[in-house]
């Protein structure tokens, strides 16, 4: 199975969302990470056809997608950023009509139904209107509802918005279990989500594609630019203005370890550090934290 | 598609606000109907009053003494009674030049026939003249016979010369009245039918359960808009294919069973203590000109169909605007604004195709046309062809309805999450 989006552009008025997007995908999970309005969802949401492309096209093994209609879209799965449910509805019954709209026969329904439920731990609640449910017990149901219907292709939004530290494990355990010959789409701002279970990374900037790279290697390019500086404390904050800072730490006396990003040694006595993908991210979006400052 | 159905027309009928504005118009339909039964007003003989279920019955009774046909002979021996009473000195007070019949002698003859006497002194009192005091019947010369119905026909055709300042009949459109007068069955039954009258007289305000039905329906795709739901359900397979058809049937079965049960509410109400009497007596005996051959049960049908057919336009209008619009807020104001418009503006004294117009609008679309002269003779004038209102009406919704709906499903594809 192959996912292709060719020259992909949404454009609303003068501004890109996304520009000229191109990438092929193969079974895997793909994370896509980028800052608020670098054109994730936008993306997200054109290949799952509820948004047209304003140029280029999304195939599927050779096949445009729009021609296909609901031939693709019997292989999707999405879980949208801001899911919107029926509060009326129990989770049960909230399913059911997922399924019924995917197609799925009333008897596969129900056990499907059951075993999700139980798996996204909502079973006991399950008569339950959704109207009395957390924030997070809807992610929950949402997280279910996208893989209803055992999808090929499963875009999921900011997946983890909403759920606790334990329940984000648990997530990223249920994509991986579920990712075998599927193509996995997963957006998120919160780098330590994909971390861990995307076997390919996709940075989105700006509506662009800046970064598409296998996960083991994608720290690569941040070799010897990672450092940790030891400063006295009326130094961090010159010396974090000037540098994209990773982090910063008090320690025991008057000192302070920052976390520097950096293409050369920021200050004498700097060492080199291994790099992560958070410090890639921050890397390529300084700018953004730039002007996330200012405005602080 | 079952289970889609199913699931869609819980969506309505589970909403809060659904089961409320449901409930409410139907508190309000009983409340509606019941009052014209609590406010039934007869007198007694000796002039005192008597109200509700009681009057009722006095109705039947006085209503009993005048049943039977209305044939020439029988409408000049009426008038004539009524006449008489005048020529006795004691029964009458005069005031100037005005003779009126005692308090006494008008209770007991004239009240509990007025209704009776008053279709009949219709039939010869100059269009656009209301005579209350029946003073046409008192002082006409009488043959042998009333020349009752020469007197409708040369009122009918009175209609036609009069000068209007809004319209002008064709002579087209005098051959389609004058034509569908010629069905009208003459001579007239006449008989108890306070049931049916009031019946007609009050089905309009079943416009109330077809406002709350559009307040039901408008979130059906906006609403779905508003959630953010459409992300979810555009992207599964039978999203823009099935589900659409599964919420238009939905919809419209949930108008049609809310809407029945106002409707059965409303009549059942009425003829449960009114009585069914009278079911099959002419219309005419409501209004003396008016040039339907039907009977007063066929023109209750009519009426309720054609509110049937405004609830079928309306929701289909509505189930348009949530598919375009991006709110069900919108929705309402564009359904309350298309629905009121003529109360807010007013029929024109001068402007004919402008009230042509606004006759067409759900709010004056629910009014029964029979009861008064200027709606039983409003008529569009096509080439070559002439529509009674009712006509016009039915053609009116089946339009809308038809050229509605595969918008709906045209605009609930094409909407674009954003």
């Amino acid at each position: 199975m192959e996912l292709k989006l060719n020259e992909l552009t949404k454009q609303f008025g003068q501004k890109k969302a996304v520009d000229r997007m191109s990438i092929t995908m193969k079974p895997g999970v793909y994370g896509m990470l980028g800052a608020n309005g670098a054109g994730k969802t936008t993306l997200m949401r054109m290949i799952c056809g509820v948004l047209n492309p304003t140029s280029g096209d999304i195939f599927l093994d050779g096949n445009s997608a729009e021609n296909l209609g609901e031939d693709y879209r019997k292989l999707l799965g999405y879980l949208p950023q801001d899911f919107g449910y029926y509060p009326e509805f129990t989770a049960q019954e909230f399913m059911c009509y997922v399924a019924a709209l995917k197609g799925i026969p009333k008897q596969e329904a129900k056990i499907r139904t059951k075993e999700l439920l139980g798996v996204v731990s909502l079973s006991e609640v399950s008569n339950k209107k959704i109207r009395t449910f957390s924030g997070g017990m809807k992610q929950r149901l949402g997280i279910a509802q996208a893989v209803l219907n055992d999808p090929k292709i499963l875009v999921l939004d900011e997946p983890t918005a909403g759920l606790d530290p334990k329940e984000r494990v648990h997530f990223r355990n249920l994509i991986a279990d579920f990712s075998k010959d599927k193509i996995i789409i997963l957006s998120t701002h919160i780098v330590s989500d994909v971390e861990y279970i995307a076997d390919t990374i996709l940075i989105i900037k700006d509506g662009k594609l800046i970064i598409n790279s296998p996960a083991e290697n994608i720290t690569h390019e941040m070799d010897r630019k990672v450092w940790k500086c030891v400063v006295p404390k009326e130094k961090a904050t010159e010396i974090s203005n000037k540098f994209c800072l990773g982090n910063l730490h008090h320690g025991d006396d008057d000192a302070v370890i920052l976390r520097i990003l950096s293409d050369e040694i920021p200050i004498d006595g700097a060492i080199n550090e291994e790099p992560t993908l958070e410090d890639l991210y921050l890397y390529h979006f300084q700018s953004d934290i730039a002007k996330y400052r200012g405005i602080r | 598609m079952n289970d889609l159905f199913k699931y869609e027309f819980m969506k309505i009928a589970r909403k809060r606000m659904s089961i409320i504005v449901v409930f409410a118009s139907m508190f309000l339909t009983l409340l509606l109907f019941i009052m014209p039964v609590k406010n039934y007003i007869s007198l007694e003989r000796d002039g005192s009053q008597v109200n509700g279920v009681a009057a009722i019955q006095l109705e039947k009774e006085y209503a009993k003494e005048l049943a039977g046909t209305l044939t020439e002979e029988r409408v000049a021996k009426d008038i004539r009674e009524y006449q008489a009473l005048f020529s006795n000195r004691d029964n009458v007070i005069k005031n100037g030049n005005k003779v009126n019949l005692t308090d006494e002698i008008y209770a007991y003859y004239v009240l509990p026939h007025y209704s009776y006497l008053k279709m009949i002194d219709e039939a010869f009192v100059e269009p656009q003249i209301t005579d209350t005091g029946l003073t046409v019947i008192r002082d006409m010369q009488l043959e042998d016979y009333a020349a009752f119905y020469i007197a409708r026909a040369e009122k009918v055709e009175k209609y036609f010369t009069m000068d209007y300042s809004d319209w002008t009949y064709s002579n087209q459109e005098k051959d389609f009245w004058n034509t569908k007068n010629s069905h009208v069955e003459m001579p007239y039954e006449y008989g108890y039918h306070a049931g049916w009258k009031s019946l007609l007289q009050c089905l309009e305000l079943l416009i109330v359960p077809i406002i709350a039905i559009c307040i039901c329906v408008a979130p059906v795709f906006a609403g779905e808009y508003q959630s953010g739901a459409d992300s979810v359900i555009l992207s599964t397979r039978y999203g823009k294919s099935k589900l659409i058809k599964a919420k238009i049937s939905a919809t419209f079965l949930f108008a049609l069973i809310v809407f029945s049960i106002n409707v059965l509410l409303s009549v059942g109400i009425q003829l449960a203590t009114f009585g069914m009497d009278g079911w099959n007596l002419p219309l005419q005996i409501l209004n003396v000109t008016v040039p339907y051959n039907l009977s007063l049960l066929e023109a209750t049908i009519v009426c309720i169909a054609n509110l049937y057919l405004v609830l079928i336009g309306m929701v289909a209008f509505t189930l348009f605007l949530s598919a375009k619009m991006k709110t069900s807020f919108v929705v309402l104001v564009v359904d309350i604004l298309v629905i009121l418009l003529p109360v807010f503006m007013g029929l024109s004294g001068t402007n004919g195709i402008l009230n042509h117009i606004l006759m067409l609008f759900p709010y004056m679309s629910a009014q029964p046309v029979f009861p008064a002269d200027y709606t039983s003779y409003f008529s569009y004038p096509l080439p070559g062809l002439t529509l009674d209102i009712i006509t016009m009406r039915i053609i009116v919704y089946a339009v809308l309805s038809v050229v509605c709906i595969p918008f709906v499903g045209r605009a609930f594809k094409r909407h674009q999450v954003q």
